[in-house]
């Protein structure tokens, strides 16, 4: 999870989720939140907070990947507070469009 | 003598004491780094109910746990109790720690305890009882911490 990349860095259900913008490839106004397509799925975020460059990331470890919301790739921290790395492949529910 | 004297030394540990819900546990000291006071979590959506949430901690993410809730295995409706303090501990197997906050109402006191006064109860997050006073004390395994949630 190293090296210089841009970050997407959401909020969602009262959390703070992030995602490599790479994986992002459009972001929209849907109703009072946004959709953000990744891959061929649709996420909803309730706010788009900012592209941020270089997030501290931490991978989750095997003691709290039982704990997390499946589809959570790590653990990060930005200006805003902790937040959760999104697994483009697989992002957590909580996130899916209705 | 000197030898006795040296082996009945070096089956004594050193805990902290902590109280989680109507527990009173014995963390090995080794393995703690700090105690925090009234660290601000923030919850996750879609996590088991044993992760309380994340926190920033030193620059760094921490994903705090619910000590009394791993112990009891259930879990809590809402999610933790408004625990006071956070142990910033290194868990899971000691080649291959992580980094974890375990969430307790309050950090007593470090104690030793002598081995051969245990009560083994199994394998696990929950290894053995101790009598101190006249209270139950749980000791807890940090390598047995497992996220099953």
């Amino acid at each position: 999870m190293g090296g210089r990349s841009l970050w997407l860095v959401l909020r969602r259900g009262g959390c703070l989720w992030g995602i490599r913008s790479e994986h992002v490839r459009l972001v929209t106004g849907c109703g009072e939140g946004y959709c953000v397509v990744v891959g061929d799925r649709s996420l909803v975020a309730d706010e788009v907070l900012r592209v941020h460059l270089d997030l501290n990331v931490r991978p989750v470890g095997p003691i709290v990947r039982g704990l997390a919301p499946p589809g959570s790739a790590g653990f990060g921290v930005c200006e805003h507070g902790p937040l959760v790395v999104i697994d483009p492949q697989c992002p957590p529910a909580v996130l899916a469009a209705k | 003598m000197a030898t006795k004297a040296h082996a009945a030394q070096s089956e004594q540990r050193r805990y902290l004491l902590v109280r989680a819900g109507s527990r009173r546990c014995a963390v090995p000291v080794d393995r703690v780094q700090k105690i925090v006071r009234s660290l601000v979590l923030h919850a996750v959506p879609g996590s088991s109910a044993h992760l309380l949430g994340l926190a920033q901690y030193g620059g760094e993410p921490l994903a705090v746990l619910d000590l009394e809730a791993m112990l009891d295995g259930g879990a809590k409706a809402g999610g933790g109790r408004g625990q006071r303090m956070t142990i910033v501990v290194r868990a899971g197997a000691e080649q291959a720690t992580e980094t974890v906050g375990l969430a307790v109402d309050d950090a007593i006191q470090v104690i030793t305890l002598n081995d051969k006064d245990l009560r083994p109860t199994g394998p696990g997050l929950a290894v053995a009882e101790a009598l101190i006073g006249d209270a139950l004390v749980t000791v807890v395994d940090l390598q047995g911490l497992a996220g099953e949630g």
